[in-house]
């Protein structure tokens, strides 16, 4: 196959920038249908790398001479997979539910498996063609950062339909016209293409109303759109107005209406003796505000990142909502929350925060002990601060033992912690002592004593409804049990009457709250613990399968990394069993290789982590932070040629990694962007470089070895990174201990290297 | 060996080697849970299981549960598909006997019950177990779970005589999961606690007709749950059939047990005008136009938590339809404030009990009457046993 290796280095520039495009749409496709948590995307990352590292393997095993009709694959196969996915083709689920986790693998396999495939596959070739592998891996990371960096600025508001048949048609006819320049196939493609480029908004749209018909049936689609940071769709109910945000129903609008988002604000307002500075974060525009601004509030400032989602709230509102959003009180920043509280220097009365419960990172750094100290500071003296966190009448299990997670982390910075008994729970934390009463007759005459307009939708006998003080205190015991803080109940303690009078077996319970310091686990910036413990209450009530196995890592997680380090010892020695000594040689290659693949991804997820904790938005510049670490891979490519010393070379970079990793956590500390970007840059040096002397070494003993051998080890460690520090690696030790873990797998690396050079020349020196 | 049989071998040797180590991470979970990591646990004191009233012994230590249409026939060791009942060497046993894992004081009209002692606090109890599986279940975290998973507390029926004389209760309530699948355990606390106690359910009935004439006959008042009127709703969203809750519907008519109706309004799964006339007419054919019907709200729950609330104008007109069709007394729940929470006098049409939610404000009925114009209102209203 005569094909001149600078059309294949433009190929595979190209096969980089239309698989970064394609990637990044698919998960942000797969978002909408799964409610985008983080195991979404780590899975989704799993999946993608793991069929590219297949395709890698399949092309270096199995001898194709005509690939380029493979090219032909992903066009066709795309459009199909994302109109399946979009109309629910091969599902039966039920409207308002989410698909189990077995079914989000099938989608994904279905969306990613052609691209993938193909792109590991034509790797390969790439490998048998040229000698150059380090050339074909930096021109494809080439095309990773301008991808990157072109959905970043110009793609992300396109609709996918368009763009995914667009970036086809760019790749197959790439391919075409490297493999037979003489034939004349590619322009026929792209004009073919055109014309579905040309229909394909209306196709797009008219698949969206599918799938909206499919998961929302007999609601009518009113306005749908992409904003910076949301996919936002807007439905109609029976006079109700739906706001979905990525495919998650948000909020409801309908006027004159009676349910508990206009009743707790003023069970909030009466905590407080005279409010006159408020801050609301997340939702709540429509009918909290309207509540909030009937009290003499001197200031009210209301915190939402997405202008695009405050403009459609406000064009759906009742008429009457609209009018009083245009208090002179009320003052809306298109902010990041967390951002806004960090800058301000108003002490508020009561800060509020209402939003989803903590089952992603962005949403999670509102719940954590750090957000709560920020807090803690901003308001004044006897200042409340309010979340609220999806409940149950009487919770048990999981959803318990997360909501006492923030109880109890709330416990730690403020004196006073309450919470209300419901389906929605708004835990209340006073930073006075004794300040917070949720006696319904208190809150009764602290609003009756206000003067507040009584209108159809609050009346004062509703406190008593609101807080039945027999719930409420069923409630603070369950949290404080499950906390830590109090011993067991038992049914007299349950039901408050003597324990001698049923006989009790245990009759002492303790009956003051707090009985006991804080103690145990928090849910922190660094270790977003409220994450799992949500993603195992998701479990429970979406049967997605995945509890048994994250429940008992939960409890073991203290031994993994000692579990783990043997395993990858063993891998890294596995080849001195074997009677090649080249054998052993290449599994050590294979498994830095594999190591540097599961160092990259899981650096880049930890840094961008670190960004969101600070800023609160990640997904508008993830395209930044790609190309970065592609520019690092690049650099390090290069700078191979000149080390001289190969298998020194790859002994110390693989040593500065582990250097790199056990600093990691305390060069985070300052967290701005350019900084996260310098170690992102770093990162991808070191994957680049060592990827680069890997394949270096590799030739030298295996001259005519497909390097796509050594590049599905880069992609499987990447997959296996993904998967690991996506789901359950920062949740369970946090970055400073993940990263520990991390340095000493990478030291075993290189003794296992190491050592199997020096008997490599000890026995060669003996021949 | 050369260079490229070399190659063919690293390859072979690196797939197997992949594969040995996949494997291994793979069936990691299971030889942790061979050694004991992984534990199914196991909370609270579960007490000595009850051995069940109504089943049939088969061969082989087989049996037949025959509480339910279900019938679960069980091999030794197995459990029935509601999680309470066990058999054990050819017995069948109720685990959820003693066990309640939910004790709480609530107002009768949570049940929800409007025209049954307006006003009373009841003792709530419930198990873990339900035999439903419905995907908007509020409760699901005890519902959905065996009673011996859950934090239970140690509680017979002399306990719970104990606890309604200390608080001063006259009512105990069976409710929050399925009372059906814990019914040994309500016929004895309410044989020793009646007739000073009331003893009232809310249940989805599902259940066979012996043993709901033998609830029958320890039950004062039942609050029914008729969740949707179409056979594909029930067995889609609750996971059961339709026509053997209509029979038992209309068994505990004939055995002359006050009940009430509640229809949670799910949106776009069972809120369609079609699927609501049809359903006020089956109860006005079948039941009567003086059984009162309660028109629930929906918030998201459980599985199906991506829907939004129950709109309110589906359910005014799904009151105003059934007020059309000849049902006197519809109400609207988990809503509050609305005129739909008060009793109107179905007679002149005024105002009898105000209620804001479960909690009754004025209550004007007298002796079973309109104040204003004499007419009877059905329903309990005296409390005396």
């Amino acid at each position: 196959m005569a094909t001149p290796e600078k059309t294949l280095t433009i190929t595979f520039f190209v096969l980089g920038l239309v698989t970064q495009v394609i990637q990044v749409i698919f998960i942000r496709e797969l978002a909408i249908v799964f409610r985008g948590t983080e195991m979404v995307l780590a899975i989704s990352l799993f999946l993608w790398l793991l069929f590219v590292a297949l395709g890698s393997f399949i092309g270096s095993v199995w001898k194709w001479h005509s690939y380029h009709w493979l090219a032909l694959l992903p066009l066709v196969f795309m459009p199909f997979s994302l109109f399946s996915l979009r109309s629910g083709l091969f599902s039966s689920f039920f409207p308002g539910s989410v698909f189990p986790l077995s079914y989000m693998i099938v989608l994904a396999t279905i969306l990613f498996a052609p691209l993938c495939l193909f792109a590991g596959l034509f790797f390969a070739t790439g490998c048998i063609i040229t000698s150059r592998i380090t050339r074909l891996y930096a021109m494809e990371s080439a095309g990773f950062l301008t991808g990157g960096l072109l959905y970043h600025f110009m793609l992300n508001s396109m609709r996918s339909f368009p763009l995914i048949v667009m970036g086809g048609a760019l790749l197959a006819s790439s391919v075409f016209f490297c493999f037979v320049p003489e034939n004349k196939w590619w322009p026929t493609i792209i004009i073919v293409m055109a014309l579905w480029i040309a229909f394909g908004t209306n196709i797009d749209k008219n698949w969206r109303r599918k799938q909206w018909q499919k998961s929302a049936p007999g609601q009518k689609l009113l306005e749908e759109k992409f904003s910076q940071y949301h996919y936002l769709a807007m439905l109609e109910l029976d006079g109700q107005k739906n706001l979905y945000i990525d495919g998650h129903h948000f909020v409801s609008l309908y006027a004159e209406d009676s349910h508990w988002m206009l009743q707790f604000p003023h069970v909030i307002m009466t905590q407080h003796k005279n409010p006159k500075n408020i801050l609301l974060i997340g939702a709540g525009l429509s009918d909290f505000v309207c509540q909030v601004l009937k009290y003499p509030i001197e200031q009210f400032d209301y915190c939402h990142i997405d202008k695009e989602t405050i403009n459609m709230i406000q064009r759906y509102l009742p008429k009457a909502d609209q009018k009083v959003l245009k208090d002179s009180r009320l003052h809306i920043h298109n902010i990041d929350g967390r951002h806004f509280l960090n800058r301000t220097d108003t002490k508020y009365d009561i800060i509020i925060h209402l939003l989803p419960d903590p089952t992603t990172g962005p949403i999670n750094r509102y719940y954590t002990l750090e957000f709560f100290r920020m807090v803690e500071k901003k308001l004044s003296n006897d200042g409340i601060f309010v979340l609220t966190l999806s409940n149950a009448p009487l919770p048990e299990g999981d959803l318990l033992k997360r909501n006492a997670l923030i109880f109890k982390t709330l416990a730690a910075v403020f004196t006073q912690v309450k919470a209300t008994p419901g389906s929605l729970s708004f835990l209340i934390a006073g930073k006075k002592k004794s300040s917070l009463n949720l006696n319904a007759s208190h809150c009764e005459q602290n609003f009756l004593e206000r003067k507040i307009k009584i209108d159809k939708q609050f009346r004062p006998e509703l406190f008593h409804l609101l807080l039945e003080s027999n719930a409420i205190k069923q409630l603070e015991k369950r949290l404080l049990i499950e906390a830590g803080f109090r011993t067991p109940a038992i049914a007299a303690d349950e039901l408050e009457i003597p324990a001698e009078l049923l006989g009790e077996e245990n009759s002492k319970v303790s009956r003051h709250f707090f009985d006991k310091p804080v103690q145990g686990h928090l849910n922190k910036d660094s270790q977003p613990r409220a994450i799992l413990q949500s993603l195992n209450a998701m479990d429970s009530t979406h049967a997605i399968q995945y509890k048994v196995l994250l429940t008992s890592l939960e409890k073991h997680s203290p031994y993994l990394w000692p579990l783990l380090l043997p395993i990858f010892s063993i891998m890294t020695l596995a080849g001195y069993w074997r009677s090649s000594r080249k054998i052993a040689y290449q599994t050590t290659l294979w498994t830095a290789i594999a190591v540097a693949g599961f160092f990259g991804i899981s650096t880049e997820i930890i840094l961008m982590w670190n960004f969101l904790q600070l800023h609160g938005f990640l997904y508008s510049i993830i395209g930044i932070f790609t190309a970065v670490f592609m520019m690092g891979i690049i650099t390090g490519t290069i700078t191979e040629k000149p080390a001289k010393q190969k298998k020194l070379s790859l002994a110390s970079v693989i040593a500065f990694m582990a250097l790199y990793l056990f600093y990691l956590p305390s060069m985070l500390i300052k967290g701005e962007m350019a900084h996260l970007l310098i170690l992102n840059f770093i990162a991808g040096w070191i994957v680049g470089f060592m990827f680069a002397l890997a394949i270096s070494l590799y030739r030298k003993i295996a001259p005519k070895s497909k390097g796509a051998v050594l590049y599905g080890a880069d992609i499987i460690g990447a997959a296996t990174g993904a998967l690991v520090v996506g789901i359950f690696a920062l949740p369970f030790w946090g970055v400073g201990d993940f990263s520990q873990g991390l340095a000493w797998i990478a030291v075993a690396s290189l003794l296992a290297f190491s050592g199997n050079c020096f008997w490599q020349k000890k026995n060669t020196n003996c021949s | 060996m050369d260079n490229h049989d070399q190659n063919i071998e690293t390859r072979r040797d690196f797939i197997r080697t992949i594969t040995r180590y996949g494997m291994a991470t793979v069936s990691l979970p299971m030889a942790l849970q061979a050694l004991g990591f992984i534990s199914n646990e196991t909370y609270g004191a579960i007490a000595t299981p009850k051995e069940v009233k109504f089943y049939r012994k088969l061969d082989n230590k087989r049996i037949q549960c025959l509480v339910c249409p279900l019938d679960c026939i069980l091999n030794d060791g197995e459990t029935c598909f509601c999680r309470t009942r066990n058999n054990r060497d050819g017995v069948l046993y109720s685990f959820a006997y003693n066990n309640p894992c939910i004790l709480k004081l609530d107002p009768i009209e949570k049940m929800p019950l409007h025209h049954y002692l307006p006003g009373e606090r009841t003792l709530s109890i419930a198990t873990g177990g339900c035999n439903l599986r419905c995907l908007y279940c509020q409760n699901w975290q005890q519902s959905q779970v065996k009673p011996e998973k859950l934090k239970t507390f140690r509680l017979d029926a002399d306990k719970a005589k104990k606890i309604t004389i200390t608080k001063k209760l006259k009512v105990i309530s069976y409710t929050y999961t399925e009372p059906v699948v814990f019914s040994e355990y309500i016929t004895n606390i309410a044989s020793h606690t009646r007739p000073g106690i009331r003893n009232i359910a809310a249940t989805a009935l599902y259940i066979n007709p012996t043993p709901l004439k033998d609830l029958c006959r320890h039950i004062d008042a039942f609050s029914i749950t008729l969740k949707g009127f179409s056979d594909k709703f029930y067995r889609n969203v609750c996971g059961q059939p339709l026509k053997p809750i209509l029979k038992a519907i209309e068994l505990v008519k004939k055995q002359n047990v006050w009940f009430e109706l509640v229809n949670l309004v799910v949106p776009t799964y069972n809120d369609s005008d079609r699927e609501i006339k049809n359903m006020c007419r089956w109860i006005k054919r079948n039941l009567g136009k003086d059984v009162p019907v309660h028109y629930s709200r929906f918030v998201p729950q459980y599985r199906l938590n991506n829907l939004p609330r129950t709109p309110l104008r589906t359910l005014e007109r799904a009151r105003d339809i059934v007020l059309a069709e000849g049902i006197r007394y519809v109400y609207i729940s988990n809503v509050a404030p609305h005129n739909g929470n008060n009793t109107y006098c179905a007679s002149c049409k005024k105002l009898i009990i105000e209620r804001l939610g479960f909690k009754v404000l004025h209550n004007r009925v007298r002796n079973g009457k309109c104040p204003d114009c004499r007419h009877k209102i059905p329903g309990i209203w005296d409390g005396n046993p």
